[in-house]
């Protein structure tokens, strides 16, 4: 079983997050083979301002300005002159597309599904969306430029020499989508986001404190002889020239309605006597500050408090009452938890009940990490890379009608399983698990229009609170099914 | 008319209603057939009938010894999951089939691949007798395996006394949640 990672084949911000909070993607159209490798062949080698893709390697000296990366469609393979029967050996949930797959998957009820899917339906169904849907613009390839506020210059040229070779090479911009992380990796409803990520084995780096294993790198990487969770891989009859350390990555834009998420915490709290703040920790699995409730279930340790003192939830550092003792989080604890004690870890704490961190938490639904899950342990794992879009909100702040939400990536080396199954099944449906039966995932689940339901436990005479108003607090605005080629790949697909 | 021979009742009871072992998994199944179930609406067991049948029907018995030695292994991966009910292995009489059958919980294609997961080595063993098998070994062609399955699988709803009791209420209920 191979862990030896070349890292100059495998693409920047897969194995590693690069931490940056700014990020275009630009959503192409190739009208030309033979133009269409001409941009790949500027994106491996560079050209003029244009940055070379960024790759898995360590940083020499310091971070660069900016970093580049390129994912592809099914139908862009096809536009990049890849034959029918080469495609064919793609997966079949990749080859049909994230359009495709929304109605396939809700339309139909065989053998368990539940009409729902992926929850691409209703305002989510893909004829409403701007990007991947029936009445958008076919798209080839999704470029996406990753900087800084610093860095802003960089990125300006690296954007206009990507595209005057575009323009030069009949590749056509249809949309883009600009993306900015708030402080401290804040995204809309006010969470710390990027705090659990799968360590791929192989991958640089130090390892993070977390009690889960390593993910098997055929979890994450195709080809090379690395095993996945099923001991085989997930290349299968794709040539290795083209996948080779390859992997896939879904683009979602997810718009988040922010003022239905205040006014569920507030209207929760009021009803059940429960702290809003705490409500809003139980329905994700980590307080706004980032910490577990499986490690805190009681109160973060205070990076800074909950509230400020006119009430307001308190989201900046700066904003730090210091009339009461705090504590900076301990980052070392952020993943060293579990939900149920295991051979490795006997001592920790079982919260089979939920009394902790309910069962049906987004990150809990999403990583059952070693409590009782169906299925094989420790699988389903995904990365994540979304950053957030449209301008700040700050819980309590007027309705200012602007949409924002999450560009979401979720990077994995198989969509059907990995992503696929994270929607479709443990975020809309499990009848597997106990105790989140009937329910969907609270934070992206699609709800029915009478309200969803969430069980949050208290351990007290009030046995389970049961929430059943959740309205539907993210819709699916745009989705694309991309291929994420190794470097060798795209220098072999824009030399054939 | 009376009843029919046992015999008959047999290849009645098989899906093409002609006789056992003739049909090869790439016929369209009699619309009657097709909409048989005893499932509910809702309940969360959902069924595989997967029908292989043998290349040769005189190596059926060396197919069960296989099976029989499988027994343990097969045992152990399944309750692993969590998600299944029960699994039985049928072989036509006439040994011209193996019908593998399973009762579990939740999305079949989500599942498939946990069966690839634990039981690949198993089902290398079997899959080296059957008529049509996907390449082997499974593991290196899991797609290709969950692809068979689908194919290769018969409708026929079941019905279950507990429809909204899942395999992992049913163990925490027992007092047995623990892997
Ligand atoms: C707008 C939509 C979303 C929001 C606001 C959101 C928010 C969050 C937050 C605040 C966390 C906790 C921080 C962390 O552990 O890093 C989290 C964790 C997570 N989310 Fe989401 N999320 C969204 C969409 C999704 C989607 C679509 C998926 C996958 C289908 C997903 C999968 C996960 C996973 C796997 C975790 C980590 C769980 C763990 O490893 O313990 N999220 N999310």
């Amino acid at each position: 079983m191979n862990t030896d990672i070349d890292l100059s084949d495998v693409q920047g911000n897969i194995l590693r997050g690069y931490r940056f909070p700014d990020v275009r993607h630009y959503a192409l159209s190739v009208t030309d083979v033979a133009g269409g490798k001409q941009l790949l062949t500027a994106l491996v080698d560079g050209h003029g301002d244009l940055y070379p893709l960024a790759t898995a390697e360590e940083w020499s000296d310091d971070k660069p300005d900016a970093c580049v990366n390129l994912a592809i469609t099914a139908p862009g393979l096809t536009a990049l002159g890849v034959p029918d029967d080469m495609l064919k050996q793609f997966p079949a949930s990749f080859r049909a597309g994230a359009a495709q797959q929304a109605v396939d998957s809700a339309a139909s009820s065989d053998f368990g599904r539940n009409g729902v899917g992926l929850g691409d339906i209703g305002e989510s169904a893909p004829v409403n969306w701007v990007v991947g849907g029936p009445s958008n613009p076919e798209i080839h390839l999704l470029v996406s430029i990753w900087s800084d506020e610093t860095s802003a210059p960089a990125r300006d040229r690296i954007e206009a020499a990507l595209l005057a070779v575009c323009a030069a090479n009949g590749v056509k911009e249809r949309s883009r989508h600009t993306g900015h992380t708030f402080a401290n990796n804040h995204v809309h409803f006010g969470f710390r986001d990027g705090v659990s990520q799968p360590q791929v084995a192989g991958r640089p780096g130090n390892r993070i404190a977390d009690m889960q294993p390593d993910v098997p790198t055929g979890d994450f990487l195709l080809g090379k002889g690395y095993r996945n969770s099923y001991g085989g891989n997930f290349i299968e009859g794709i040539p290795g020239e083209l996948a080779g350390n390859g992997t896939y990555a879904v683009f979602r834009i997810l718009e988040q309605d922010v003022q239905a998420f205040d006014a569920l915490i507030e209207r929760t709290g009021r009803r059940f006597g429960i702290d809003p703040e705490l409500v809003a920790a139980k329905l994700v699995g980590r307080w706004r500050s980032g910490e577990s409730l499986a490690m805190r279930p009681n109160e973060p340790r205070l990076f800074a408090p909950a509230r400020l003192p006119d009430g307001q939830p308190n989201l900046a550092p700066d904003k730090v009452d210091m009339s009461k003792p705090f504590t900076p989080v301990d980052e070392a604890e952020l993943n060293e938890f579990d939900y149920a004690p295991t051979y490795d870890h006997p001592m920790q704490y079982d919260d089979a009940d939920g009394l902790r961190c309910p069962l049906g938490a987004h990150m809990r639904r999403l990583n059952p990490r070693g409590g009782t899950a169906a299925g094989i342990q420790h699988n389903h794992r995904i990365i994540r890379r979304g950053v957030p879009y449209g301008p700040e909100h700050r819980p309590g702040d007027p309705d200012d009608r602007e949409e924002r939400g999450l560009l979401g990536i979720f990077i994995c080396g198989d969509i059907a399983n990995q992503f696929e199954f994270l929607q479709m099944m443990w975020a809309n449906d499990d009848v597997g698990t106990p105790g989140v039966l009937g329910t969907r995932d609270p934070i992206i689940g699609w709800q029915p229009p009478e309200g969803g339901t969430f069980r949050l436990p208290t351990g007290d005479n009030r046995g389970d609170v049961v929430i059943s108003d959740l309205p539907r607090l993210v819709t699916t605005r745009g989705a694309l099914y991309c291929f994420m080629p190794g470097i060798a790949g795209v220098k072999w697909l824009a030399g054939r | 008319m009376g009843l029919p021979a046992l015999s008959d009742a047999h290849a009645s009871l098989d899906p093409t209603g002609t006789v056992a072992g003739q049909w090869r998994g790439d016929t369209v199944l009699p619309g009657a057939w097709d909409g048989f179930s005893a499932a509910l609406e809702g309940q969360v067991q959902n069924s595989i009938n997967l029908y292989l049948p043998l290349k040769n029907p005189a190596q059926a018995m060396s197919l069960v010894a296989t099976l029989k030695e499988a027994g343990q292994q097969a045992h152990e991966a399944l309750a692993s999951l969590r998600t299944v009910a029960s699994a039985r292995f049928v072989m036509e009489p006439t040994g011209s089939a193996l019908w593998v059958m399973t009762v579990f919980d939740g999305d079949m294609g989500s599942y498939l691949m946990d069966f690839v997961g634990v039981l690949a080595d198993v089902f290398d063993a079997i899959l080296v007798y059957i008529d049509g098998a996907p390449p082997l070994p499974v593991r290196e062609h899991a797609q290709a395996y969950v692809d068979f399955v689908i194919r290769q699988s018969k409708p026929g709803g079941v019905h279950s006394a507990m429809p909204d009791i899942t395999v992992m209420e049913a163990l925490r209920l027992a007092g047995r949640p623990g892997r």
